[in-house]
């Protein structure tokens, strides 16, 4: 990169700075004319002066090309008022373009640089990234730089205007006195060469800061991606004492700075203020012994009143210039690796060259050396070749080498000597085009991308755009308008709306089937199908983006509760009914019959409290629950009354804290002898709640009588019918003919209470769920999309590691290469997932990709004899290399029956 | 079916009844009502065993795999237990229970069971006690 910052400036936008300067000097026009004409005003309409007598007329605004205007002095007033407006208005507009030219000016340079490290970024070797924090980058690539867009607008233009300024004040102090001018001079001097100088630390200040604040963004984004780690070790306070000693050395420098920017500030202006007083002394001397004329003086300390302005600002501009190029260099300084990738390398494939384009084979390892940063051997002149169509076991533990070709395979780490060839092509000039698409590897490392599983699944096909995409009229003028800027700031036009995944490299598209069923084929084989049905399952249905799914999924649940009462399973589900008490879901639940739907207006839930509480109280319903809450209480204390408050048995009793049975025992002495009515509200409530929670199944106190249910039943018929409207929509009512919104997928359709004491409940609901779904094929496939639009939750943070490690694995299999390289993909899974799973890819890679290689290094041996040849790795060489007999295997059912 | 009427079918349990009231009240509470449906095993013979059993109502068969055949060992009633050896070892289950009809019972996980024995040394030498006099009986 660049190393001068002024100079990358220059390259950029020396046309643009030429122009505004020339914008810049044209304005200067009419700014001095404005100075001018109020003189000119006052002089000549208003003091009368050319208008002595009624019917004088003067002649204005005459030139060698036109005789002037003639006008007397009412007109003149009104010509010369309208002139200044005018000149107002010019130089407002001037203004304006200058400001937002030199701010569009800035902003492109801002994206150029942005974009140019970023470009770098994804050009950085592998290697890199093991010095490199992410947050020091995004720190850099955000903040650090924007300073830089606000300086290059200034860059060329402040210096021509005001070193033009403070020369002709100057001239001007020169004219008139020669002493004098020399005496401006000499101040001049010493200001602009002890400033500069003084504010030299503060630049090393600068420097420091930008660094320390820098690293601290490092350690903040450690921080959140340690977080497991820190809480897993209780080491949150050795991060606290960590952050707080860098935010302590930050302050200090901080501090520092300050003190001496004003430090400056007091010198710049003293020096500023000590001419004057210079001219007043000598200028006053001279004036008195009669060597200079008093209004020569006059107008030099006039003419000195335009000096400090400019030049103070030249020196801030100085300043500002020295600031912005110490931040330029310590990016560079980042960004300015010695390995990077040549551009060519990841040259967009747009004209389709390589989207067909296969290596050739076979795929070899010639003499391969590979070394770590620390230059220990990790491969150890290696020389291997595999064939076409080959499935090759690696085995070997984990410092054998086995993982270190797969990784070299993969482009994950660089050879030190000898080569990788595809053929008789070296892999590592192969533009990424090629070997990005025609090696697929993978390893248990996961990354997601926040966002959809299916976008992350389809992550991997997205290598180039592939149309352009049909805008209406304001859309295409708003995207030509974007690749023009683009152009403008060295970026790419690449239409991110454009479709990017081309359907010839994904494995096990059809025509019929579409995405969706290459999808289920990966992830089947994957073992995946289950996982991402339970994700839809669990899905919040948002309103309008799902059409009739909502009346589909009603229309389900009728069948479910059929199918329930057919095979004489109606008891697992204990459905809401208007007419009675669920005896599965709390007190509450059976209160309220609905789902609150979550609000932020405090006022509206507060009142929604009060009338839940008026009614209670008009149906007597609170005065059985006070007596219910005491009535726990007692069975609770009998209970519990001899154990310690850390018994493990205190757990079954969720309803209770520990901790709050001190709380429950004063109120049950203040509550227990006195009338409902003289109870006071706080702890009348306190026992409602209490008894709120209670579900007789759960605790069997014994508690929950007829009465009591029928209070229930009867105070929440009276809730949904006197509600007023404003309080309705705080509540999703059980409506066995309506979707409930604020609930999931799995609850809308079960529609009630699983009763759990039935062994195996939840799987037998789930069973028939998907029994009745298998026959509407249609209404699965939507669900199942839904699942598929699951949100990974940053890094992926959403799913479990065994997930994790499946769907990476899935999108690799997704995607058609010639060789696949598995290093020890799936090692979070228990051996007989993993075998599974292995029994699966290789049967379905078999079936959809001809010749397709694998080279699988494996985490248990036995599974080698699936493959066609079994490679062993000891010491960092191979130590055996030999052809297995075939082995006849079968996949999974469902694999074999969708392939 | 209430906490004290899981305490009464538990005291009339003779393994339970050196137990005290209170502890086998808490016993009742931290167990796990569960319904069998007809033909679903309470557990398998060869299964890792971490419960005990109490049936509140219906009847299971225990039976075991002998030779490929099932042979029926016995036939539990109402207030019976089985599985109780899991409460003291980690030895997989032996037989296979299967509930004839609907069943509803009472399931004591290990874990809890030595909980409440840790807290109470004097109930567990009254359970020991009375497990020698099982054993004594059966020999």
């Amino acid at each position: 990169m660049e190393p001068s910052f002024t100079r990358y400036i220059w390259t950029h936008t020396s046309r643009q700075q030429i122009w505004i300067l020339c914008v810049v000097m044209v304005s200067m026009i009419p700014y001095y004319l404005a100075f001018d004409l109020p003189k000119m005003i006052i002089n000549g309409p208003i003091q009368g002066s050319g208008f002595e007598s009624v019917g004088d007329t003067q002649t204005f605004f005459s030139s060698a090309f036109f005789d002037g205007l003639q006008l007397d002095r009412m007109q003149a007033l009104m010509v010369l008022s309208l002139g200044f407006l005018s000149l107002v208005i010019i130089n407002g507009i001037f203004k304006y373009y200058i400001n937002t030219y030199k701010g569009l000016l800035g902003e492109r340079l801002l994206r150029r640089v942005r974009y140019e490290l970023i470009d770098r970024v994804l050009r950085f070797l592998p290697v890199e990234f093991k010095r490199l924090k992410g947050g020091e980058i995004s720190s850099m690539i955000k903040d650090e730089v924007e300073p830089l867009g606000g300086f290059t607008s200034e860059a060329f233009v402040q210096p021509v205007l005001l070193g033009g300024q403070a020369l002709t004040a100057l001239a001007f102090i020169f004219v008139q006195h020669v002493w004098l001018g020399c005496v401006a001079l000499f101040m001049a001097s010493v200001q602009m060469l002890v400033i500069p100088r003084l504010r030299r630390r503060l630049l090393v200040l600068g420097r420091e800061r930008q660094l320390k604040a820098r690293q601290l963004a490092g350690r903040v984004t450690e921080i959140v991606d340690g977080i497991d780690t820190i809480h897993a070790n209780d080491t949150s306070n050795y991060e606290r004492a960590d952050v707080a000693s860098r935010l302590g050395v930050l302050f200090r420098i901080r501090y520092e700075i300050y003190q001496r920017k004003f430090k400056v500030k007091f010198l710049n202006n003293f020096l500023a203020q000590l001419t004057p007083f210079l001219f007043y002394m000598i200028g006053g001397y001279l004036a008195i012994t009669g060597r200079l004329d008093v209004g020569q003086l006059v107008a030099v300390i006039t003419a000195y009143k335009e000096l400090p302005g400019p030049l103070k600002e030249l020196i801030d501009w100085d300043m500002a210039r020295q600031d912005v190029q110490v931040k330029y260099e310590q990016i560079v300084d980042q960004f300015d690796v010695e390995h990077i990738l040549p551009r060519d390398v990841q040259a967009l494939d747009s004209n389709g060259e390589h989207v067909g384009k296969r290596l050739d084979k076979p795929l070899s390892a010639v003499n391969l050396v590979i070394e770590d940063e620390g230059g220990a051997v990790t491969l150890d002149g290696v020389t291997v070749s595999i064939e076409a169509g080959q499935r090759v076991a690696v085995v070997g533990d984990a410092y054998s080498g086995a993982n270190v070709l797969a990784e070299a395979f993969g482009g994950v780490v660089k050879p030190t000597r000898g080569k990788i060839m595809a053929g008789k092509d070296n892999l590592s000039v192969l533009p990424e085009s090629v070997t990005g698409r025609r090696i697929t590897y993978v390893s248990s490392d996961t990354y997601y991308f926040s966002g959809s599983l299916q976008e992350n699944l389809m992550y991997g096909l997205k290598h180039v755009p592939l149309n352009e995409v049909e805008y209406n009229d304001k859309g295409s003028m708003q995207r030509l308008r974007e690749q023009q800027e683009a152009m403008r700031t060295g970026n790419p036009d690449f239409d991110l709306n454009s479709n990017w995944i081309d359907v010839e490299l994904v494995n096990g598209y059809t025509e019929a089937g579409g995405m969706l069923g290459a999808l289920k084929q990966v992830l089947s084989v994957t073992r995946l199908i289950d996982d991402v049905f339970d994700f839809a399952l669990h899905t919040k249905i948002e309103d309008q983006e799902e059409g009739d799914l909502v009346e589909q999924v009603v229309a389900l649940r009728k069948r479910v509760r059929d199918e329930l009462e057919s095979t004489g399973l109606s008891e697992l589900i204990i459905p809401f009914d208007i007419d009675r008490y669920n005896p599965q879901a709390e007190l509450q639940d059976n209160l309220v019959f609905g789902i609150l739907v979550e609000t932020v207006d405090d006022q509206r839930s507060q009142a929604g409290t009060d009338f839940l509480r008026y009614t209670m109280a008009l149906t007597g319903l609170d005065r059985l629950l006070v007596d219910m809450g005491m009535s726990i209480a007692e069975s609770a204390r009998e209970l519990f009354g001899g154990l310690e408050e850390n018994h493990p048995f205190f757990d079954r009793l969720d309803i209770m804290e520990p901790a709050d049975i001190p709380r429950y025992r004063a109120l049950y002495q203040r509550t227990r002898q006195i009338e409902f009515s003289s109870i006071s509200e706080e702890d009348r409530y306190a026992w409602i709640d209490l008894a709120f929670q209670y579900s007789e199944p759960r605790y069997r106190f014994g508690l929950l009588d007829e009465r009591v249910m029928d209070k229930v039943i009867e105070t929440r018929k009276m809730l949904l019918e006197t509600a007023p409207e404003s309080l309705r929509t705080l509540i999703a009512v059980y409506d066995p003919e309506q979707y409930l919104k604020p609930a999931n997928l799995i609850d809308n359709i079960v529609f009630g209470k699983v009763d759990h004491r039935f062994k195996d409940a939840e799987r037998q609901v789930r069973g028939i769920i998907e029994r009745l779904l298998s026959r509407q094929p249609a209404l699965y496939q939507r669900i199942f999309c839904l699942g598929l639009s699951f949100d990974v939750g940053s890094g992926g943070r959403r799913l479990t590691n065994a997930q994790r490690q499946k769907f990476n694995f899935a999108r690799a299999l997704l995607r058609r290469s010639d060789y696949y390289i598995f290093n020890r993909p799936i090692i979070g899974l228990d051996q007989v997932q993993q075998e599974q799973i292995l029994r699966n890819t290789l049967y379905f890679l078999e079936k959809t990709v001809a010749d397709a290689a694998v080279v699988w290094v494996l985490a248990a041996q036995q599974n080698a004899r699936y493959l066609d040849r079994c490679i062993t790795f000891r010491d960092k060489v191979i130590v055996k290399d030999m052809m297995l007999e075939t082995f006849e295997f079968s996949p999974d059912s469902l694999v074999a029956e969708m392939l | 079916m209430t906490l004290n009427d899981e305490l009464a079918v538990l005291r009339s349990i003779p393994l339970f009844s050196a137990i005290r009231p209170e502890t086998l009240r808490l016993l009742a509470f931290a167990s796990t009502r569960m319904i069998f449906q007809s033909g679903q095993n309470l557990f398998s013979e060869g299964d890792s065993s971490a419960s005990a059993y109490i049936l509140l109502s219906g009847a299971a068969t225990i039976h075991r795999q002998i030779d490929g055949q099932a042979l029926t060992i016995d036939v539990v009633a109402p207030h019976d237990i089985v599985g109780q050896t899991a409460l003291f070892c980690n030895k997989p289950r032996q037989v296979t229970v299967t509930a004839n009809g609907t069943v509803e019972a009472l399931m004591i996980s290990k874990e809890r069971f030595q909980e409440l024995m840790s807290c109470c040394p004097n109930t567990l030498s009254n359970i020991l006690s009375e497990l020698g006099e099982q054993l004594s009986l059966a020999s």
